[in-house]
């Protein structure tokens, strides 16, 4: 079968969603069909919102099917389409009311998240069947559009490669720099820290030079690393051999993180308004769910310290439940 | 702007419902009697009288309509009243489109529930939840009556419609406002009528949407899809236009326009702005 994989993009940035649509094609690929993958630009400011969408709907889209993922491909038009939902544009939707978001309470804005709520309402009821890579965006689809998306999990990135190494000294985050993921509350934890446990936050992003001022203000330089951007294979050592992984960011849609710390056998701190995370973290179970403040993540970090063993318990049972994702299977399902 | 060229070919008398019908499609298209003359996308005629082998022919029915009438089979498109569109829509092979002598809302826009809260925040009004009645001839709004020409607002505004009238819930339905009314009604209407409704009155219906916003906004999202399938001129203009075109011979309108009709753009959106200074960009200096 000819597939055409439709994603959407901020050009020279790359994150989750572009990572999973590559994988999405090779997995077609590797289950014998003909894939390519359609990339158009897209911009998330308000003047300009609709433009990408129009521009997806005056493609010419010649295949058997084409699988459209995030805003705006599933404007895409084609007699088979399929909707693998990883996200609408939340700046219009739970995000409005976000001081990230140019959506305001200005006439303008209130008629232009009006108008793509309808334009996003119809393009997708087009669809032959709506799925959704989490929970959290399936409820989103419900709350905002009124539309039903069944969800369909997904492996991440380097669930080939990451292994279970020791219970070390550090607890381990990568995740990019950005407000979103919060990883200031990370810095924040560490004075709060009793067991002498380090933390090493990985990646780039917008903070990087708030975050180091933080860590030096602080004098937390020998209790947080900041290395920046780490290679793939630097990447699995770190998750190998971490007491556990904290990852807290806000409404995450669904958290590659959480699964690639429980493909390592880590347990997962986070808190209570993660979004897609606490679909797979559950408290006590497969990680710990605080309340978000400093004390509640450095309690956290040293409950794991103090009982290596229910930490390691931890890890494997979530290792337990990601054990199943594949994308053999999400290919079958996506084109049932 | 190419407008679908429309042969009427119907016998005389002429009955109320076909006699809207007509009227919605000359608004909306070039319309002329077929003993005039031309060149036709598509004819409109009743069951009785067929078209010409290779007319493409739109058969209007109503309630009596012999269904197997050789017309019916061969017809490109059914027209129909919306009670008896909903009614033949499963009988017959081609695809059925409702118009008639409803009410059109033409200024209409439909109002997801959250956007309808955002904007009551805006304009300073209760955020929160807002419950419109237009039950037993009057309007109220939180249960504070309100004048009949506050029924816009009201439509376009609450965050669900509680209504016994049918009119009122057509216009709130345009709006894309959960409408709730006596099961009687609803079903009448082919309102969405959840399993849940069960017995529960119109008001604790209402009460439990409120409480659900998931139900809520799907509610919601089928009122509108009623009115755009069966109480709107515009929406089944546009499908006609549609069918007829992906048929192979009418070509439809140029450039950037269809598509944003079809996804229910307002004619003064600034996305028709937008697109339409792309197109000037591309076209010689006359």
């Amino acid at each position: 079968m000819d597939v055409i994989v439709c994603g959407a993009q901020v050009p020279f940035v790359r994150g989750g969603a572009e990572l999973a649509t590559a994988n999405l094609v090779r997995a077609l690929q590797e289950n014998g069909h003909r894939a390519e993958l359609v990339h158009l630009p897209t911009a998330w400011e308000k003047e300009r919102v609709f433009d990408a969408p129009l521009a997806w709907r005056m493609l010419p889209l010649d295949a058997d099917a084409v699988i459209a993922t995030n805003f705006p491909s599933y404007y895409a038009r084609h007699h088979r389409k399929i909707v693998w939902l990883f996200h609408q544009h939340r700046g219009a939707y739970d995000g409005a009311d976000a001081a990230w978001s140019d959506m305001g309470l200005d006439d303008e804005s209130l008629e232009i998240q009006r108008q793509l709520t309808e334009w996003d309402t119809n393009a997708l009821l087009e669809a032959q069947r709506i799925h959704t890579i989490s929970d959290v965006v399936a409820d989103r689809l419900a709350r905002y559009n009124g539309l039903t998306g069944t969800t369909l999990y997904h492996p991440p990135p380097l669930s080939d490669e990451l292994r279970v190494g020791e219970y070390g000294d550090y607890v381990f985050t990568p995740t990019r720099l950005e407000a979103n993921k919060r990883p200031e509350r990370i810095v924040a934890a560490m004075p709060h820290v009793s067991s002498g446990i380090r933390a090493i936050v990985a990646g780039r992003g917008s903070m990087s030079a708030e975050l180091h001022k933080a860590v030096e203000r602080d004098d937390l330089a020998d209790r947080v690393e900041l290395p920046g951007f780490v290679p793939d294979d630097a990447l699995v050592d770190l998750f190998a051999d971490s007491l556990g992984v904290i990852y807290d960011p806000h409404d995450e849609d669904y958290g590659y993180v959480t699964l690639q710390a429980f493909l390592a056998g880590k347990p997962v701190i986070t808190s209570h308004d993660a979004g897609g995370v606490l679909e797979w973290v559950e408290d006590g179970v497969t990680g710990i769910v605080t309340d978000g403040t400093p004390q509640g993540l450095a309690d956290a970090i040293d409950r794991l310290a103090s009982d290596k063993a229910a930490a390691a318990e931890m890890g494997m049972e979530g290792r337990r439940r990601v054990a199943q994702l594949s994308w053999p299977s999400v290919v079958e399902q996506l084109l049932a | 702007m190419n407008r679908l060229r429309i042969g009427i070919a119907t016998r005389a008398p002429v009955g109320d419902d076909l006699r809207a019908a007509l009227t919605r499609l000359a608004e909306r298209a070039d319309v002329r009697a077929v003993v005039d003359g031309g060149r036709f996308d598509t004819v409109v005629r009743t069951a009785e009288a067929p078209g010409p082998y290779g007319e493409r022919t739109t058969v209007w029915v109503d309630a009596d309509t012999d269904l197997t009438a050789p017309a019916v089979a061969a017809a490109v498109v059914v027209l129909a009243a919306p009670a008896v569109a909903r009614e033949v829509r499963t009988r017959v092979t081609a695809p059925v489109l409702a118009l008639g002598p409803q009410e059109a809302h033409t200024s209409a826009r439909p109002v997801a529930p959250f956007t309808r809260s955002r904007i009551r925040r805006a304009r300073g009004l209760q955020d929160a939840t807002a419950v419109a009645r237009h039950v037993a001839g009057q309007w109220s709004w939180d249960h504070q009556p309100v004048d009949e020409s506050a029924a816009g607002s009201a439509a376009a505004l609450a965050s669900v419609l509680v209504t016994d009238d049918a009119t009122t819930a057509v216009l709130g339905a345009a709006w894309g406002a959960p409408v709730v009314a006596p099961v009687e009604l609803a079903r009448e209407l082919d309102l969405p009528l959840p399993k849940e409704r069960a017995s529960a009155t119109p008001d604790e219906e209402a009460e439990r949407l409120l409480a659900d916003p998931a139900a809520l906004a799907r509610h919601a999202q089928g009122c509108h899809a009623l009115y755009a399938r069966e109480h709107s001129p515009d929406r089944a203009v546009l499908q006609l236009e549609e069918i007829l075109g992906s048929a192979g011979r009418h070509r439809p309108r140029d450039g950037f326009a269809q598509p944003l009709d079809l996804l229910g753009t307002p004619t003064d959106s600034a996305v028709r702005l937008r697109a339409s200074g792309v197109l000037d960009t591309l076209r010689s200096p006359s």
